[in-house]
């Protein structure tokens, strides 16, 4: 199977704090893998690290065969990767529609110069772009919502849109940051449907998440991060009998 | 330091401490004594510091408004306080009488005059003050406290809004002093000086890096000299313009300033 | 006010009120009115470049009198000493607008918030000083006088209806270039700044890219009407370029709602008509617009008529929600942005 994300020791440093230590992960075509620990273990950084977002102290991230390391975060993305946030980070204000045709922006065929004269160019790649996104929105059940403005959706809808967000970008890896966070159990159970679902579509998804339930079911293998370090990686099965990931997560129900 | 606190550049309190020189100027012209002069013109300015909390930042902060909509309505308070001084003063510079004597006295090789040691022990004993208001008192612990997250303060039973407002009333009689030692320096106030001095300022600010005090220090010291070479060397009418200019090159090349460090955004 | 009316009636209203715009010089005979009128016009259309940058995209600029004023000179100087006519000398004022956005918009666009809008005042202070400073140039505080009228393709602009109509023009194109480039893909990258710098980026945003090219667009729009201001006014001096008139247009765009077309104009002729009502409280007028811009924050941020647009007005806004029985139909044969993608490299 081929190797779609490898990170390569990574380690950042912020001040005296280290907050992701040496970790090495990868990621293959068509896997769901999954990112866990006890908060303020640094996942999140190292979600950041893969984006763009954080420049990483030392280390590498290949991507597709391809260095991408301190790459702009809007460049990572026009290479085929897009993220969701963990505190949802939707355009709050712009309708469900705008979203996700922002989400489309990179792949438009039109420019400024069209955008500006209204010239048929235009005219075309609009309309393709809004029918997209609308097939899109239906998939999650949100093309009744198209015209509502983003943050007047419920809570779990709003994750859905993040989702479908970074679709739009055309990526194949998905990072998704904590997609079922406030979920109730139906949502979640849907939300787990439509990710492998994504898999069957060739989607390759790498996710963090504090819901045991879903990551055991879901993922194929799982990465443990505690400290900054990673203490474990195996399938469902080991982590759950892995005595580190146990003290980890100190009598947790693991 | 308002903008310490909350992360927010007050753009009425240029306009504060111009109505401080102002208020001093014309107390002074009309005969009054200078620890009088002084206490009007501080308890003004802190009035009016008060007000534009109370009356204008606070309804916004309990509706929760964007930062956009706070940087705004200070542009919109500062314009009205500048036209409100025009209004109330004239648009004349008003001349600002002489406290200190002119006599200069020389410390080793530098010329010194009492204004300017008057000044710099006015500037430290201020400075120390207020360190030791904002780092041993209760009130400062708040402050810093608001700084830090203001959500949580809340919850911890800290008053946000008196707090808030005590550092409006803080910051502005503050910049009431600036504003009378500005008037003591030139011997003069007029309606330019409030920009002239936020945007040295600010241009220091930038320079030594944000959020640095020392920096700030070399920073103000380095636009002054470059101000008064270009003055001499170059022309004098645009030496007000020498700190943006200096500002836009340190953007380019170095926008953490001299001494700054590279924020790190929280995602 | 317009609720109720199906959008036929809206639209003939609409088209009423255009014609009776587009004819205001031929019954309105009073020529203090017409040259009002024109005011109205000339500041809806700096408002709505303002709103560009700061309505659609959330950066507060203070310098756009700075833009106005470099588009003012251009024209001015080009028209006095070498003779060109309007449409060169004010296309020109737009290149030079647009290339000093960009020489400011590099470095201060890697600031945001209070400290753009201090650098961006800074800025302007900077043209001001060189304009009254650069004697041979701009004869300095004397100011320019003797503007030629404007001759635009052959029309000579004689009368103050013919400014009209100038101005209408030239705001007609304004409205064009923020409408359409706010309903298309540019402008929604510009929308997603304001919203969120960091998703905007994840989505593939370059930020700093549509930064410096809407600062660009909106001081070039601004020269334009700066040149337009020359050769109306036929005078002008530093003074009508300053940190004053930043905060005057900027006060039109937050009163009439940031971020939408409708409530710049509207802002505009309120702000244009209000000091010329009130003659007598003339020293008051900033203090006016200060606490307009302060109270507005208070108790109204989103203005008047904040993001609506004409389509909204009219009642013509295209609806994109489905049924879920439309959305499933929608669904059939459907592929995932990846797998077209996928196709098309194949293809």
């Amino acid at each position: 199977m081929k190797t779609m994300l490898e990170l390569k020791n990574i380690t950042q440093v912020f001040g005296g704090l280290v907050a992701v230590n040496d970790v090495s992960i990868h990621v293959d075509e068509k896997e769901i893998v999954g990112l866990i620990g006890p908060n303020g273990a640094g996942k999140t950084t190292t979600f950041n690290c893969i984006t763009g977002v954080y420049n990483p102290t030392k280390g590498k991230v290949i991507f597709e065969d391809r260095d991408i390391t301190g790459k702009p975060v809007h460049e990572i993305t026009k290479d085929g990767m897009a993220r969701t946030f963990q505190n949802i980070r939707l355009f709050k204000s712009l309708t469900v529609l705008d979203n996700v045709r922002i989400g489309m922006h990179i792949r438009s065929k039109s420019n400024l110069f069209f955008d500006a004269f209204h010239l048929p160019r235009r005219n075309k790649a609009e309309k393709e772009m809004t029918e997209e996104c609308m097939k899109l929105l239906a998939m999650t059940g949100l093309a009744t919502h198209a015209d509502d403005r983003a943050d007047s959706l419920p809570y779990g809808a709003q994750r859905r849109l993040e989702i479908v967000r970074a679709m739009a970008t055309g990526a194949r890896l998905l990072l998704l940051d904590e997609p079922a966070a406030g979920m109730n159990e139906q949502e979640t159970a849907e939300l787990m449907e439509f990710i492998r679902e994504l898999r069957d579509k060739g989607y390759t998804v790498f996710l963090i998440e504090h819901d045991m339930k879903l990551v055991m079911n879901l993922c194929d293998r799982i990465y443990v991060q505690n400290q900054g370090y990673l203490i474990a990686d195996g399938t469902p099965a080991e982590i759950q009998s892995n005595q580190a990931v146990i003290d980890a997560y100190l009598g947790e129900e693991v | 330091m308002v903008f310490g606190v909350l992360e927010l550049t007050n753009f009425a309190h240029s306009s504060i401490f111009m109505l401080g020189g102002y208020v001093a100027a014309v107390a002074l012209r009309g005969g009054l004594p200078l620890w009088l002069a002084v206490i009007l013109s501080i308890g003004t300015c802190a009035l009016f510091g008060m007000l534009t909390d109370r009356l204008a930042l606070m309804p916004m902060r309990k509706r929760g408004a964007s930062r956009v909509s706070y940087l705004i309505a200070t542009i919109g308070v500062s314009t009205f306080l500048q036209n409100l001084i025009m209004l109330v003063f004239g648009s004349e510079a008003i001349p600002f009488k002489e406290v200190f004597p002119r006599t200069q006295f020389m410390v080793g090789n530098a010329v010194m005059s009492y204004l300017q040691v008057f000044t710099i022990l006015l500037t430290l004993a201020l400075m120390g003050a207020t360190s030791l208001l904002v780092y041993k008192t209760k009130i400062g612990a708040s402050m810093r406290a608001i700084a830090q997250n203001q959500t949580a303060a809340k919850l911890m039973g800290v008053n946000t809004d008196l707090v808030i407002t005590f550092t409006f009333l803080l910051g502005s009689a503050l910049a009431a002093v600036a504003g009378i030692m500005f008037g003591m320096y030139y011997y003069s106030v007029d309606l330019q000086m409030g920009f002239t001095v936020g945007m040295k300022t600010f241009a220091s600010a930038v320079l030594g890096g944000i959020g640095s005090l020392p920096g700030a220090v070399v920073g103000g010291f380095s636009i002054g000299i470059l101000e008064s070479m270009f003055a001499g060397y170059v022309s004098s009418g645009f030496k007000d313009a020498v700190g943006f200019i200096v500002l836009i090159f340190v953007l380019l090349i170095r926008p953490s300033g001299l001494f700054g460090q590279k924020k790190i955004s929280k995602v | 006010m317009k609720k109720g009316l199906s959008p036929k009636i809206r639209i003939a209203l609409f088209v009423i009120f255009l014609i009776l715009v587009a004819t205001l010089p031929l019954y309105l005979k009073n020529q203090y009115f017409v040259r009002v009128a024109t005011l109205c016009v000339m500041y809806s259309a700096l408002a709505l470049s303002l709103n560009l940058i700061t309505g659609f995209m959330g950066q507060v600029s203070l310098g756009h009198a700075a833009f106005m004023g470099i588009g003012a000179y251009t024209s001015a100087i080009l028209s006095d000493r070498f003779g060109w006519s309007f449409v060169p000398t004010m296309l020109c004022a737009v290149l030079i607008a647009a290339a000093f956005g960009i020489i400011l918009g590099i470095p201060a666009l890697k600031l945001s918030g209070s400290y753009l809008a201090i650098v961006t005042l800074g800025f302007c202070e900077v043209v001001r000083l060189t304009e009254l400073n650069w004697m041979s140039l701009t004869r300095g505080p004397m100011g320019m006088t003797g503007i030629k009228k404007p001759l635009v393709l052959g029309w000579q602009i004689k009368t103050n209806g013919d400014y009209y109509w100038l101005a209408l023009i030239l705001m007609l194109i304004i409205i064009f270039f923020v409408i359409n480039i706010s309903n298309s893909h540019v402008g929604r990258a510009i929308m997603s700044v304001r919203e969120d710098e960091i998703a905007a980026s994840a989505m593939g945003v370059n930020i700093r890219y549509y930064k410096v090219m809407t600062f660009t667009i909106s001081a070039a729009l601004c020269g334009m009407m700066g040149a337009f201001y020359a050769h109306y006014m036929r005078f002008i001096d530093p003074s009508a370029f300053n940190f004053e008139q930043s905060t005057s247009i900027l006060s039109m765009v937050i009163l009439g709602g940031l971020g939408g077309v409708p409530g710049s104009i509207l802002g505009a002729v309120i702000l244009s008509i209000l000091p010329e009502a009130l003659r007598d409280l003339a020293a008051l007028r900033m203090l006016i617009y200060g606490l307009i811009i302060a109270v507005m924050m208070i108790f109204r941020p989103q203005g008047i008529l904040g993001r609506t647009t004409f389509s909204q007005i009219l009642g013509i806004k295209k609806k994109y929600a489905v049924t879920p029985e439309e959305a499933a139909a929608l669904l059939d044969g459907e592929e995932t942005p990846y797998e077209e993608l996928k196709k098309e490299e194949q293809a």
